[in-house]
């Protein structure tokens, strides 16, 4: 659970500094895991085809046995009566939705990286740590920790240290920035 | 003779309250050590009570913009540092 929300919290932080987007789609995964026909018997008289194939999905072999009743040659019927079997297969197997992510970054812009102001609530991992920093530290009987950012103001770059402490709920306050 | 003396002293207190000047910034001005000063403070754990008394003194005294953004480079230095040393008794000292 502490590693999830390590990952979360990172993966928010990052969200945050790069200026990126994630985006949240279902995909109907049907399509893409239906294999071709392959044993094909067709069984042809005029108005109706049979048609008796293997197929797989999702690397299963299924056996189908087909019949389109209609006008038609023989081409046209059992492509009809394969796509029946087919449709067939989606049918039975619909409602397979895998949910996919993407994550989008402005690649052309430089990334707006927002200094860390007094007061402001923030998660842990928004505040960059000090290298070699003593880690924890109790003020106020909460805990805290010292961070360090850098930063772009007008040009010039900004290195500022400041204080981090601990609210409830994950939630972080800058105490104080020099 | 006494209610004379009395209400004369009354009246007198009176008039000197009311020509006195009023007072602005009663409080001493600390004593404000340069950037290098602040660099060298002879931080000492033990004394953290009074060294911070001292620091936070200056502190107001200067009170600098909380958005360091704002400050000019002298000050934001000087801010920089003060706060830092300050700073320094939460997690350098023992608690």
């Amino acid at each position: 659970m502490k590693k999830l929300t390590a990952i979360s919290l990172l993966l928010f932080a990052n969200l945050v500094h790069a200026e990126c987007t994630m985006t949240q789609y279902n995909r109907l995964a049907n399509e893409a895991v239906l294999g071709p026909v392959t044993d094909l018997v067709t069984y042809f008289s005029p108005g109706q085809c049979r048609v008796k194939y293997n197929i797989t999905y999702n690397g299963i072999q299924q056996s189908i046995d087909k019949t389109y009743q209609g006008d038609g040659n023989i081409t046209t019927a059992c492509q009809k009566a394969i796509n029946l079997g087919r449709d067939e297969m989606t049918y039975k197997f619909g409602g397979e939705f895998k949910q996919e992510t993407a994550l989008k970054c402005s690649d052309g812009d430089k990334p707006e990286i927002k200094p860390l102001k007094i007061g402001a609530h923030i998660m842990e991992a928004e505040a960059p740590t000090v290298p070699n920093g003593d880690g924890y530290f109790e003020h106020n009987h909460a805990r805290c920790r010292l961070f360090r950012e850098h930063y772009d103001q007008n040009g010039k770059f900004r290195t500022a240290h400041g204080v981090i402490c601990e609210l409830d709920n994950n939630d972080w306050l800058v105490v104080d920035k020099w | 003779m006494k209610y004379l003396a009395i209400l004369a002293a009354v009246i007198i207190a009176g008039c000197d309250a009311r020509s006195a000047p009023p007072r602005v910034g009663s409080a001493p001005t600390p004593h404000l050590p340069t950037y290098e000063e602040l660099v060298n403070y002879p931080v000492d754990c033990s004394k953290s009570e009074e060294q911070l008394f001292e620091l936070r003194n200056i502190q107001r005294f200067k009170n600098f913009n909380s958005d360091i953004d704002e400050l000019n480079e002298a000050d934001r230095a000087y801010n920089s540092r003060l706060k830092a040393t300050i700073w320094f008794y939460e997690y350098g000292c023992p608690q």
